[in-house]
């Protein structure tokens, strides 16, 4: 069997770990346009900031291509014949048995903003990263567009290396993809207490200055100076290999239950594909790092002959953002239950439906919260005892001995 | 494929509240795993790996502890690869060097087994099941054999993935 996985990231090393559990002999082969694939993508904030060396960032062991026996090409994918053929930009013809699409996405408005411009970087590669490196210097202005959980921990970094960032958002609060006001205001106050400013419900409309940019300029007429501007909006998925192959496309590539495309035999998983969410039952693009693996190991399982069943997407985020623990799950922005408090500040919030819950904030006091988690997936009930789950410090054995439904023994 | 393994079964019911586990937990985990007093007593306090819960009116009693799962929440979501499970073992670690104290595996563990956010140190830990000693710090020291240690075979799970 020839298995040939494009891209090399971490939807590649579930695949790889997928596809080894059943099938030690096969021929893998991975394409990747990256010269150091299965690094983690959020550690490239920890490795900016000097936490972490570059050793760090690799998700896997140094020896993991080679225990696994795969094959790596360095190049680019640039054709895709559905009936077993990857041709490479370099015109090396690539044929496989099962195919592995796994090729991520591509941050929004970077070629809009980025074209010709020195000191205007993405936040997603290595490369990027090793870009801003030799530019940061203590004191450098960097407009961080995009409030995000990459955006954040982009000027995190940046405030460790006593640059001056400012977070710039169209949205009126940081985290508003997974945070609902309270959370998000609660967030912005601390990050302006550690004075990192943040420019929030402020539209971009250019980045003036060539070949370096000097100021960004939003809709209203006001701007922003800066020496470096960073691309921190999130990503939309690859979709050109698949154009024009007849797999079905919508917002990503869409999968079944086994992460198959439209096309037998062809296979995707991690930030480019569309798969079944778990609470709603929608296909949806949710690009983040675990559900990557998650997704990569379930294509590589089936790939290798084995039936395996992706359970569904759920969003479950955790970051430390400036020594703030945040954490969000499932339908973290809808209407529930709150508890606020400060010093320091703390914020939980329940999502109920029918008597179960379906999301979850918790800022601070984030001790035990897969309790919770836990809960969401199982779509344990409640009712009566929902304060329980407010309390700064969950107790678990308090909250055990309400739950009809025994959530332990996985 | 099946795998004889070691696990820690604790029988709630027998449980005193006593606490001597976690504080064994963490001489053992310390620089000093000989010396109680040494353990405790020399730089900043060890990390214990496992806890005991007490029910609000304080009767009732909990030890929450890993339960080494098959397929570990925290192994799935970890973003530096730090929580690795050995197929050997079954023992799911993390590697205190690689972890970077993101605290997604807290977010993910339904067991509530994981230890970090409130420690100050900036890193995850979890019970690695003494696996150097002939008995689990936290069995040897219960008084009331509440925490048992049992070899059990599991079937390494090929169909419930995911």
């Amino acid at each position: 069997m020839r298995y040939v996985i494009i891209g090399g990231s971490i939807a590649s090393v579930g695949a790889i770990e997928g596809i080894r559990k059943f099938d030690r002999e096969g021929s893998i082969t991975v394409i990747s346009d990256e010269p150091d694939p299965y690094y983690s993508r959020p550690l490239i904030s920890y490795y900016l900031a000097g936490k972490i060396d570059r050793a760090g960032l690799y998700y896997r062991k140094p020896e993991f291509y080679q225990r696994n026996r795969v094959q790596v090409i360095t190049g680019k994918a640039c054709n895709l014949a559905p009936d077993g053929v990857v041709t490479l930009e370099s015109g090396e013809k690539i044929p496989y048995d099962k195919l592995l699409l796994a090729v991520g996405g591509t941050p929004l408005l970077y070629d809009r903003l980025a074209a010709g411009r020195d000191n205007v970087v993405g936040f997603y590669t290595l490369e990027d990263v090793e870009r801003i490196r030799l530019q940061v210097m203590p004191g450098i202005r960097v407009a961080v567009i995009g409030a995000g959980l990459v955006g954040l921990k982009a000027a995190e970094a940046l405030y460790y290396l006593n640059a001056k960032p400012t977070v710039v958002d169209l949205a009126p609060y940081p985290l508003s993809g997974i945070l609902d006001p309270v959370g998000g205001e609660m967030v912005e106050r601390h990050l302006r207490s550690k004075g990192v400013e943040c420019k929030l419900g402020m539209e971009v409309s250019s980045l003036e200055g060539t070949p370096r940019v000097k100021e960004v300029v939003f809709t209203d007429g006001s701007h922003l100076d800066c020496d470096m501007v960073i691309i921190a909006a999130g990503v939309r998925p690859n979709l050109a290999l698949a154009a024009g192959t007849g797999i079905d496309t919508g917002q990503g590539i869409l999968v079944d239950e086994h992460q198959e495309t439209s096309i037998p035999s062809v296979y995707a998983a991690g930030d480019v594909a569309q798969a079944q969410e778990l609470l709603s039952g929608d296909k949806k693009v949710v690009p983040i790092l675990p559900l990557a693996w998650e997704q990569g190991r379930i294509a590589g399982m089936n790939m290798a002959g084995h039936e395996a069943v992706y359970r569904g997407s759920l969003a479950v985020n955790s970051v430390s953002l400036l020594d703030m623990a945040i954490m969000t799950a499932g339908d973290s922005r809808a209407e529930g239950l709150c508890a606020v408090g400060d010093n320091p500040p703390y914020y939980r919030k329940i999502v109920l439906q029918d008597g179960g819950v379906t999301g979850l904030i918790a800022i601070n006091h984030v001790d035990n919260m897969g309790i919770i988690t836990g809960m969401i997936r199982k779509r344990v009930r409640i009712e009566g005892h929902e304060s329980l789950l407010l309390q700064p410090r969950l107790n678990g054995v308090d909250v055990r001995s309400c739950l009809p439904t025994a959530i332990t023994g996985l | 494929m099946t795998a004889v393994v070691r696990r820690v079964e604790a029988q709630d019911e027998y449980c005193m509240g006593c606490g001597l586990c976690r504080l064994a937990c963490q001489v053992a985990h310390s620089a000093y795993p000989l010396s109680i007093v040494k353990a405790m007593k020399t730089g900043s306090r060890p990390v214990p790996r496992m806890s005991v819960e007490s029910s609000a009116d304080g009767m009732s009693f909990r030890s929450v502890r890993c339960l080494q799962c098959e397929d570990p929440e925290c192994v799935k979501i970890c973003i530096s690869g730090a929580a690795t499970r050995d197929e050997e073992t079954g023992v799911v670690l993390i590697d205190e060097q690689k972890c970077v104290g993101c605290w997604s595996c807290v977010i993910a563990c339904p067991e509530g087994a994981i230890i970090g956010p409130g420690t100050g140190r900036g890193k995850a830990y979890k019970c690695d099941l003494c696996l150097e000693r002939e008995f689990p710090a936290c069995v040897a020291a219960c008084p009331n054999r509440a925490l048992i240690l049992r070899e059990v075979e599991v079937v390494e799970s090929t169909t419930r993935e995911g």
